[in-house]
């Protein structure tokens, strides 16, 4: 099975130098069926990323540009009048689609990130009176630019909790950058082949979800969360004023589901607290609410995940 | 009244009567003979019927070929109410013969307009507020004798050393002193040619002022004279044309002996250098080092910095002193490329310091 992942990350690597913590993400996203949130600034490979690891897998692949005046129709679909049968029909949208990339999500009002993060809870679209299921897989995966404030619609806490990872990417080291110049300017761009189907994908997410979590370690990320909620209770009553609301129950799930991948990843049977803590940040830095003090005093979410991380003993 | 051409030229011959009978002058005093080059004093005055304070007077000098005049004194006085204007003009000749001297003098008469716009300080002053007529003087004649000299006067020649014993090389110091009155202003300096002296000659300092003679005072020469061997200065000698004798009379010095001894010898004119002071070479050698020296710590310095011991960059993970700190932080920081270090740890095949050694070699070769 890992080969299988070896194989997908290899074809990615085709196009993508570096970024491996993004694919990684993104298989976890792909095998536990979360949706991802990827911040970065502009230029850092995230749509060719994606768009890669769906032509690895052979999936059907859509990109939405997210921008001001975006309609939910755009996304959904609609129905439109077909003059020829006198009635009329319906016009899906690029949502009926395996991997949807929601470019710069924050771009656009909240009636259409509304409209999307429903599919997403869902995977249904009503259009009309008729509801259509979407055909498994299904992930979003949504990308924002952390540097411009001005004309974008920040995501609500309720909305960024239904991403089950939110990775930042960053620059790449000097020697990916040199490799990615190099390979740009001779324009050596190698074929991407798909080398699992739908089949195989489901028999990985079957395997991923047998991975063994022991009843410590189970305990340990619930801890992880409940830390979040109550950091007095774990000797960090200092950072008790940065946090306005601690970690959803959907943290506890996705830490379940994303530790389990992560070990499978790992090529591992069972699930280590380095598993759960290696994807700790990823999963909680959007879904903890800071407090006006902690932006204030520009606290950093990530710090506080490390002290909440090094409070609690690991198993 | 009418006007009419005849009350018109008699009223202007009473205005012109009463100008021209407002002054007279005369001759007081003039030389009848004169050697060329020699100066003689014509003494003019201009009589006033009244104080005249209108009037101002100014004689217009010649310089022609035959004669100079330039004025000595004037003298303006008031005498029983009536103003006299005496001016001493100095008549040198330049050529011999019998010379008839003319000299105008221009008579100035400020009118009350003038006067009045002077004092009220208005700037419309015309030119017909003030009226200027020529006066001849009345002329002279006097007859120039021949006289080749240049100097002329009364003169006295002086020459002095201020020692007739000298050390070789040493310098003597000669004074050459023509004193009187006359035509001192003319004398040329002397030249002192003595075999196997050195001279140094200084030009003519003149003392003069202005006399009937034409100029009083000295002029005086100073030359000084360096010889290795004994010398005698020739008699200098003068020549002018003595006016009161009218002869040519001819001046001479003395002669100087100057005895010159042996001269000092090299060393003993040069100055004792002091003890503490360092010589040229010794300085700059000593500026030369002190420059070194900074070159030379400069040097060092860099050196020092280039090779300085540098802590070397700590690393996040460094900080873990047990081994699940160690997971946790490596962990936290997601990167995939502590993964085998991390599954080692947990699996209890790498111990802390071997795990943070494995860690160091995978940043330097990064």
């Amino acid at each position: 099975m890992i080969t299988t992942i070896n194989a997908i990350r290899a074809e990615v690597a085709k196009v993508v130098v570096g970024h491996e913590k993004m694919i990684d993400g993104l298989l976890i996203g792909l095998l536990c069926e979360g949706h991802i949130l990827i911040e970065g600034i502009p230029g850092l490979a995230k749509t060719t990323t994606v768009k890669a690891l769906s032509k690895t897998l052979g999936l059907g692949f859509k990109r939405v540009q997210f921008t001001p005046d975006l309609l939910p129709s755009d996304i959904l679909g609609a129905e439109v009048y077909d003059p020829q049968n006198n009635g009329f029909k319906i016009k899906k949208g690029p949502i009926f689609t395996n991997l949807l990339l929601a470019d710069e999500i924050n771009r656009a009002p909240a009636k259409v990130q509304s409209a999307l993060l429903e599919v997403m809870q869902e995977h249904q679209v009503t259009l009309g009176d008729e509801s259509f299921k979407l055909s498994p897989p299904f992930l979003v995966m949504a990308t924002q630019n952390p540097i411009e404030n001005e004309g974008v619609y920040p995501l609500p806490e309720a909305q960024l909790d239904r991403f089950m990872l939110k990775l930042r990417v960053g620059y790449n080291t000097t020697e990916e950058e040199l490799a990615i110049a190099r390979r740009v300017a001779s324009s050596t761009y190698e074929e991407i082949e798909a080398v699992i189907d739908h089949a195989t994908l489901e028999k990985l997410k079957e395997k991923v979800r047998s991975i063994h979590i022991d009843e410590e370690v189970e305990r340990y990320m619930i801890t992880l969360v409940q830390a979040t909620r109550n950091p007095q209770e774990f000797g960090l009553s200092e950072i008790k004023r940065y946090i306005q609301f601690g970690a959803s129950p959907r943290v506890s799930i996705d830490l379940f589901k994303a530790s389990r991948a992560v070990a499978f990843l790992r090529g591992k049977e069972f699930v280590t607290p380095s598993d759960i803590l290696s994807i700790l940040k990823d999963i909680m830095r959007h879904r903890i609410v800071l407090s006006y003090e902690a932006e204030a005093e520009n606290i950093d979410v990530d710090t506080l995940i490390e002290q909440i991380a090094k409070a609690v003993p690991i198993p | 009244m009418k006007p009419n051409l005849g009350r018109i030229l008699f009223l202007w011959i009473i205005a012109v009567g009463q100008l021209w009978g407002a002054y007279q002058w005369s001759v007081l005093e003039a030389p009848k003979i004169l050697a060329v080059g020699q100066s003689g004093i014509v003494r003019y005055e201009c009589r006033f019927d009244s104080s005249a304070a209108e009037y101002s007077i100014k004689l217009k000098l010649n310089d022609t070929p035959l004669y100079k005049t330039s004025i000595l004194t004037e003298q303006d006085k008031v005498v029983g109410g009536k103003r006299i204007e005496t001016f001493d003009v100095l008549i040198t000749p330049k050529t011999s013969g019998t010379i008839k001297i003319n000299t105008e003098a221009v008579v100035r008469f400020t009118g009350l307009g003038a006067v009045e716009n002077t004092v009220l300080g208005r700037d419309n002053l015309s030119k017909d507020d003030i009226v200027e007529e020529k006066a001849n003087l009345p002329s002279i004649t006097l007859v120039a004798n021949k006289n080749m000299m240049t100097l002329t006067g009364k003169l006295t020649l002086e020459v002095r050393s201020d020692t007739r014993m000298v050390r070789a090389h040493e310098p003597l110091h000669l004074s050459v002193i023509v004193r009187g009155a006359g035509s001192l202003d003319k004398m040329t300096p002397y030249k002192l040619n003595i075999s196997g002296v050195k001279v140094f000659a200084e030009l003519p300092q003149q003392s003069l002022t202005p006399s009937p003679q034409g100029f009083e005072g000295e002029v005086s020469q100073e030359f000084a004279l360096v010889a290795d061997k004994s010398y005698t200065i020739e008699p200098l000698s003068l020549s002018y044309f003595d006016t009161a004798k009218n002869q040519i009379v001819t001046l001479k010095s003395k002669p100087i002996y100057v005895e010159v001894g042996e001269g000092y010898a090299l060393s003993s004119l040069l100055d004792v250098p002091e003890i503490n002071d360092y010589g040229t070479l010794k300085r700059y050698a000593l500026y030369l080092f002190f420059i070194g020296l900074g070159a030379g710590f400069n040097e060092a310095a860099r050196w020092l910095w280039k090779y300085r011991p540098v802590r070397k960059k700590r690393t996040f993970w460094e900080s873990a002193s047990t081994l699940s700190e160690l997971v946790r932080i490596l962990s936290l920081s997601g990167e995939k490329r502590f993964d085998e270090v991390i599954r080692a740890l947990e699996e209890g095949k790498m111990d802390l310091r071997e795990a943070k050694k494995r860690l160091r070699s995978q940043e330097e070769k990064q």
